[in-house]
C-alpha cells in the first residue's frame, strides 16, 4: 500500500520534473502570461482605440465610405483653415484649463485640507458634498446654473441685482459673449473637486501622525509650515495625480456652454472648447477623421504639460 | 541726446508740413482758406493736414432781402434748399373776397397789409427761389424736415408739427397743410388737477424744436428739456416711446449710497437734490437712409454725437473726437457725419465716428470769409458741399471740398458703396500723394488691399497707419497661407524628430548610452567652473529652496557668474523691445535705453532698500548674497520671455492669451522666487518676510524723495555757483 503511494508520488514528481522542464510548461508558467489578461484588455479598450483614432486622423472619413488616406491635410486645415478653432476654441481652451485648472487644484488641495481636520463622520458628509458636482456632469450643473444666471427679471441673480437697484433692467447674462464664457469658468471651478480631491484627502489623511509631532519637536511653528514641510512631501503622489486629473480634466470640458445658451453653438463661440469642436465635427458634420484629428491636438498639448507636471511633482525617474 | 532727437523731429515735421503746404497752394484753387485743417491718426491726436474744404460764396440775400434770424437749414433729396428763418416779416396786400380788389387803409391811404412773422424758404440748387412758406399756423418756425412727399415745420411756440404737401410747392400751386400734430394725448403729457383744478404734477416737457422722420413716417421728436431723450411719435402723432437718451451723470458717491439707503431716504435725497441732477438733452436730431438716428448733445464732450438704430443701440465709439457745444448734425452723401460747434469749427467723421476732418474757427472781428461767428445749423448738398447757417452773421456760408476731400470720399463711396476696390484703391493712392502721412487713407488702402487677397501690400499699408488691429488681421491671412503651402514639410519634420528621439533613447538606454550622454556633458559643464555655475541657473529653477542654500552656504555660484546673467537679463529686453512683435508691444518709438535705466532703477533700488532694511532686522544674508540670489530668483525671465519673443512674430492678437500668459508666468514665478529669496537668505519667517516687503518698499519711497529733493537742490547750488562765478568773471 504504502510502496504503492510511495510509487505514485515517485511517477508524479518524475512527471512534474519533466513537466517543469518541458516547453509546454514553460510557457504556460512564463511571467508575461500573468500580464496577459490586463495586456488584453488594456490593448482592445484604451491602446487600439488611440491607434485607430491617430490612424484616421490622417484620412478623409465620413463614416459611411471607406476612409481615404490625405495625409497630414487634416492637421494643415486645423491651424490655417478652421478659424473657429484657432480664434476661439485653443485660446477658450487654454484660458479655462489654465484658471480651472489651477484655481481648482489649489482649491481641491486646500478643501482636502480643511476636511482632514474635521471629525471622521462629518468629514463623509462634506466630501459627499463637495464631489458631487463634478459627478453630475455638465448638463446637470447647468440645470442648477441656468436659474440662477436666467436672463430675465426671474433669474436669481438679476431679481438681486435690481433688487439693490445695481441695474435698472436685467442682464442676459446667458446670451451675451462677454459674460458668459467668465460663467462658463465659475461653473468649471465650482465643479472643480472631483477624483484629484478625493486623491488628496485620502493621501492626506494617510501622513503619519507621528511626523506630525516629530516636527513640532523640531521646531515647526505654525500651520503653513506643517503644510509645507510635512503635508505636500509626504502626499506628492496624491498631489501628481490631482495635477494630472486637473490637467486632463480641464482640457477635456465640452458642453457647457452650449447647454447654457441653448442652441448649436454658444453666442459668437464664447466658451466653445477643443472637445465642442471635435464633438461638432464627429457627431453633427460627421467628419470623422477631421475631428480624429482633432483629439490628436488634444491629446499632444494634454500629453506635453503632463511631462512637465510629472517634471515638478514626480519624483526624478 | 534726446533733446537732439525732438529738435530733429521737430525740424522734419516742419519741413514735412511746409512742404504739404506748397502742395495745397499748388492744387487748390486760389482761395486761400483762414483757418488751418486737422485730421486724427490712430492714436487720436489732431495733426495738420491740407486743406479740406475751401471756403465759398456767402448766401445772405434772397430776392434782395436780407436774413433776419436764421435758424435752420435743411437740403432734401433734389437738393432744394430750405431756410428757416424765425423773425423775417412778410407783407401780404388783402385782397377784398368779392371784387378782388385791394383794400385800402382808411387811415393811411396805403394799402391794408397782413404780416407773418417767420417763414420757410425754399431754393432750388443753383440758388433760384422756387417758393416761400409762411401762414398764421407758422409763428416761430424753428426746423424742417422734408420726405419725398411732405413738408414738416415745427413751429416752436406752439409745439406744432405742420405738415405740408411737397407737390403743391413744387407745381408752383398754393402750398397745402396736411395735418398738424400738436402735444401728443398721451397722459405722459398732460398736467394733472385735482377736483379743484389746481395743477398736481405738470406732465412732461414737449418743445419741440428739431424733428427726424423714418421712411415709414415715424416721427423722433428733440425738444427742450426732454430728459428721457428723443420723443418718438407715430405717423398720426400718437405717443409710441422714448428712444436713445443719454446716460444720467450720477456721482459714483450717490450710487454707493442708494445701494444703502431705503425707499424713504432714497426719496429724500432725490429732493434734496432736485434741480442739482444735470440732464444731458440732446440738441440736434438727423436720421440716414438706412434708418440710422444721430443725435448730437452740447453738453457731452467725450462723445457728443450718437448713432442709434431701431433698437437704441450707440454705434460710435465712446471715445471719438468731439468737443462741447456741438449743435448741429448732418449725414452726408457716403454716410459721414457733419457737425458743427459754437466756436465755428465744423467736424467731418467717417461713417463709424473717426474723425476725418476739424477746420474753420470763430470769427471775432475780422469778418473773414470762412469763419463763423455762432453757427446754427449744418447741411451738405448733392456737390458735398457743406452749408453751415450763421445766426450772429445773418448768411449761409458755402464750404467747397477739395480735389483731395474729393478722391477720399469717391474711395469711401467705392469701398463701402460700389465694392469697387481697384477704384477704391486709385483714390487712396491719389490721396496719399497729397498727404502721406494721412492715416486713413493708408488703412482704406490696406482695407481694399485685404479685398484683393494681396496680404503683404495691406500689411504694409497698415503699419503706415499703426493700425495694430489691421496689421494683426493682415498677418493672421499671410500666415495662414504660409501654413497652407509649408506646414506638410513641417509636421513631417517634426515626426520624423519625435520618433528619432524615442528611438535614440530607447536604444542609448539598452546599450546605456542614454546615461553615458548625460555623465558626459555634466563631465565637460564641470571643467569649465563659470559656465558650469551659469547653467546652474536650471536646476535652481527646479529646485529653488535648495538653491538658496547652495547659494548662501555652499558657494555654488559667483558673483561673476551673476553678473553674466544680469548681462543676458539686459540683452533679452533689449531684444524684447527690438524683436517683439509690434502687434503686442503697441507701441512706435520706443526709447530702449530709457525704460531699461527705468526698470534697472526701480529694481537696483528695491534691492538696495531691502538690503538696508534687512541688515537692521536681524537679516543674516551679506550683499554678495544678495546679489547672486536675486540674480537667480529673476532667471525666469531668461527662461520665458525669449520664448514669448519668438512666440509674438507667429501670433495674432487674437491668440494674445498665449502673450499674456508668457508674462504673468514670469511675473509670477519671480515674484515667488524673489520673496523666497529674501525669506531664505535672510533666515525669516514668513510674517517678517512680508513686514520686510512693505518695510522696503517705504525705503524706497523715502530714497526716491531723497533723491528728488537733492536732485533740486543741486540745481540751485549749482545756478548760485554760476551766478557767483559770472558775477566775479565779469567785474
Amino acid at each position: 500500500m504504502k510502496i504503492r503511494k510511495l510509487k505514485l508520488m515517485k511517477k508524479y514528481q518524475n512527471f512534474s520534473i519533466k513537466f517543469r522542464d518541458s516547453k509546454i510548461s514553460q510557457i504556460i508558467n512564463h511571467p508575461y502570461l500573468f500580464l496577459l489578461p490586463y495586456v488584453f484588455l488594456f490593448s482592445l479598450i484604451i491602446l487600439l482605440p488611440t491607434f485607430i483614432s491617430a490612424v484616421l486622423s490622417t484620412t478623409h472619413f465620413n463614416t459611411v465610405q471607406f476612409p481615404t488616406f490625405v495625409g497630414f491635410k487634416n492637421f494643415i486645415d486645423i491651424f490655417s483653415i478652421d478659424n473657429i478653432f484657432v480664434q476661439n476654441a485653443i485660446p477658450n481652451t487654454f484660458t479655462y484649463a489654465l484658471i480651472v485648472g489651477t484655481c481648482g487644484y489649489i482649491f481641491s488641495f486646500f478643501v482636502a485640507w480643511l476636511l482632514a481636520q474635521v471629525t471622521p463622520k462629518v468629514r463623509t458628509l462634506y466630501t459627499l458634498c463637495i464631489y458631487s458636482p463634478s459627478i453630475t456632469g455638465p448638463v446637470m450643473m447647468v440645470v442648477v446654473w441656468k436659474v440662477v444666471f436666467s436672463g430675465d427679471q426671474r433669474g436669481y441673480l438679476n431679481y438681486l441685482l435690481l433688487q439693490i437697484g445695481f441695474i435698472k433692467e436685467p442682464i442676459q447674462f446667458l446670451q451675451n459673449p462677454e459674460i458668459l464664457f467668465p460663467i462658463v469658468i465659475l461653473i468649471g471651478l465650482w465643479s472643480s473637486a472631483g477624483l484629484g480631491f478625493l486623491a488628496m484627502l485620502a493621501g492626506m489623511l494617510n501622513i503619519d501622525k507621528t511626523l506630525y509631532e516629530a516636527g513640532a519637536i523640531d521646531g515647526i511653528k505654525n500651520r503653513w509650515q506643517e503644510i509645507f514641510y510635512i503635508t505636500i512631501p509626504s502626499m506628492k503622489p496624491q498631489m501628481l495625480f490631482g495635477a494630472v486629473m486637473a490637467i486632463v480634466g480641464a482640457f477635456n470640458i465640452s458642453g457647457i456652454a452650449v447647454a447654457l445658451s441653448g442652441g448649436i453653438t454658444p453666442p459668437q463661440y464664447a466658451g466653445w472648447m477643443i472637445m465642442d469642436h471635435a464633438t461638432d465635427f464627429g457627431f453633427v458634420r460627421y467628419e470623422m477623421g477631421y475631428a480624429a484629428a482633432i483629439t490628436i491636438v488634444l491629446f499632444v498639448g494634454v500629453f506635453i504639460l503632463n511631462r512637465i507636471s510629472y517634471k515638478m511633482f514626480g519624483d526624478n525617474t | 541726446m534726446k533733446k537732439i532727437i525732438i529738435v530733429g523731429i521737430l525740424c522734419l515735421v516742419c519741413l514735412i508740413s511746409s512742404i504739404t503746404e506748397f502742395a495745397t497752394h499748388i492744387n487748390a484753387t486760389n482761395v486761400e482758406s483762414p483757418y488751418y485743417t486737422y485730421t486724427a491718426d490712430s492714436y487720436g491726436n489732431l495733426i495738420k493736414t491740407s486743406d479740406a474744404y475751401l471756403p465759398g460764396e456767402q448766401l445772405n440775400l434772397v430776392n434782395d432781402e436780407k436774413f433776419v434770424s436764421l435758424e435752420h437749414i435743411y437740403i432734401d433729396e433734389n437738393d432744394y434748399l430750405y431756410i428757416t428763418d424765425s423773425k423775417i416779416k412778410t407783407y401780404v396786400e388783402q385782397y377784398d373776397s368779392l371784387t378782388g380788389e385791394v383794400i385800402i387803409n382808411e387811415q393811411t391811404g396805403n394799402p391794408k397789409t397782413k404780416i407773418y412773422t417767420g417763414k420757410i424758404i425754399v431754393l432750388d440748387g443753383n440758388l433760384n427761389l422756387i417758393g416761400e412758406i409762411y401762414d398764421e399756423n407758422i409763428n416761430f418756425p424753428k426746423s424742417t424736415f422734408v420726405t419725398e412727399d411732405k413738408i414738416y415745420i415745427v413751429d416752436f411756440t406752439s409745439s406744432n408739427i405742420l405738415i405740408y404737401d411737397k407737390l403743391s410747392l413744387l407745381e408752383d400751386q398754393e402750398i397745402v397743410l396736411l395735418n398738424t400734430i400738436g402735444v401728443p394725448t398721451h397722459p405722459i403729457f398732460q398736467n394733472v388737477y385735482d377736483d379743484d383744478g389746481e395743477k398736481i404734477s405738470s406732465g412732461y416737457q414737449y418743445h419741440v424744436e428739431n424733428i427726424a422722420v423714418d421712411k415709414r413716417g415715424n416721427i423722433y421728436v428733440q425738444g427742450i428739456g426732454s430728459t428721457n431723450g428723443l420723443i418718438m411719435l407715430d405717423e398720426t402723432g400718437d405717443f409710441m416711446t422714448f428712444f436713445g437718451g443719454n446716460p444720467l451723470r450720477v456721482p459714483i458717491i450717490d450710487k454707493i449710497k442708494s445701494v444703502f439707503l431705503n425707499e424713504e431716504q432714497k426719496e429724500k435725497m432725490q429732493d434734496l437734490r432736485e434741480g442739482k441732477i444735470y440732464y444731458d438733452v440732446p440738441s440736434n436730431i438727423t436720421i440716414d437712409d438706412k434708418g440710422f438716428v444721430y443725435t448730437v448733445t452740447s453738453s457731452i464732450k467725450t462723445n457728443p454725437i450718437k448713432k442709434f438704430n431701431v433698437s437704441g443701440r450707440n454705434y460710435f465709439n465712446t471715445d471719438m473726437i468731439g468737443t462741447t457745444d456741438m449743435n448741429s448734425v448732418w449725414v452726408g452723401n457716403y454716410n459721414n457725419v457733419f457737425s458743427v460747434n459754437e466756436q465755428g469749427n465744423i467736424f467731418e467723421y467717417d461713417t463709424s465716428g473717426n474723425l476725418l476732418f476739424l477746420f474753420g474757427g470763430k470769427d471775432y472781428t475780422s469778418r473773414r470769409v470762412g469763419l463763423l461767428t455762432s453757427p446754427v445749423s449744418i447741411a451738405v448738398n448733392s456737390k458735398d458741399q457743406i452749408l453751415v447757417a450763421d445766426k450772429a452773421g445773418k448768411f449761409i456760408q458755402f464750404y467747397t471740398p477739395t480735389t483731395f476731400t474729393n478722391s477720399i470720399h469717391t474711395a469711401f463711396k467705392a469701398y463701402y458703396d460700389e465694392g469697387n476696390y481697384e477704384l477704391s484703391q486709385q483714390n487712396w493712392k491719389y490721396v496719399l500723394e497729397y498727404n502721406s502721412m494721412f492715416d486713413y487713407a493708408h488703412i482704406g488702402l490696406g482695407d481694399s488691399y485685404m479685398r484683393d487677397k494681396e496680404y503683404s501690400d495691406a500689411f504694409k499699408e497698415f503699419s503706415y497707419a499703426n493700425d495694430f488691429d489691421g496689421m494683426s488681421d493682415a498677418f493672421w491671412s499671410i500666415r495662414q497661407e504660409w501654413m497652407q503651402n509649408n506646414l506638410n514639410i513641417i509636421f513631417l519634420l517634426v515626426v520624423i524628430l519625435v520618433f528619432s528621439r524615442v528611438l535614440y533613447i530607447l536604444i542609448g538606454k539598452y546599450f546605456n548610452n542614454y546615461e553615458k550622454e548625460k555623465k558626459y556633458i555634466s563631465r565637460v559643464f564641470s571643467k569649465f567652473k563659470l559656465l558650469d555655475e551659469v547653467v546652474y541657473l536650471f536646476t535652481f529653477l527646479k529646485h529653488p529652496f535648495n538653491g538658496f542654500h547652495e547659494i548662501k552656504r555652499e558657494k555654488r555660484v559667483s558673483v561673476l557668474s551673476s553678473t553674466i546673467i544680469y548681462i543676458f537679463l539686459v540683452a533679452v529686453f533689449v531684444l524684447h523691445y527690438s524683436y517683439t512683435d509690434i502687434i503686442f508691444l503697441q507701441r512706435t518709438n520706443i526709447n530702449v535705453l530709457y525704460e531699461l535705466l527705468l526698470m534697472i532703477i526701480i529694481l537696483g533700488l528695491f534691492v538696495i532698500s531691502n538690503y538696508l532694511v534687512c541688515t537692521i532686522n536681524d537679516g543674516e544674508g551679506t550683499i554678495k548674497n544678495v546679489y547672486n540670489a536675486t540674480a537667480y530668483s529673476l532667471s525666469p525671465i531668461l527662461v520665458i520671455l525669449p520664448i514669448i519673443i519668438i512666440l509674438s512674430n507667429f501670433l495674432t492678437i487674437r491668440e494674445i492669451v498665449f502673450y499674456n500668459f508668457g508674462f504673468s508666468l514670469i511675473i509670477l514665478w519671480c515674484s515667488f522666487l524673489m520673496f523666497f529669496m529674501i525669506k531664505d537668505i535672510h533666515n525669516y519667517s514668513v510674517t517678517e518676510t512680508f513686514k520686510i516687503i512693505l518695510k522696503s518698499l517705504f525705503v524706497m519711497l523715502i530714497i526716491g524723495l531723497l533723491l528728488y529733493v537733492i536732485n533740486a537742490m543741486s540745481n540751485q547750488v549749482f545756478t548760485f555757483i554760476r551766478e557767483v562765478v559770472e558775477e566775479v568773471v565779469n567785474r
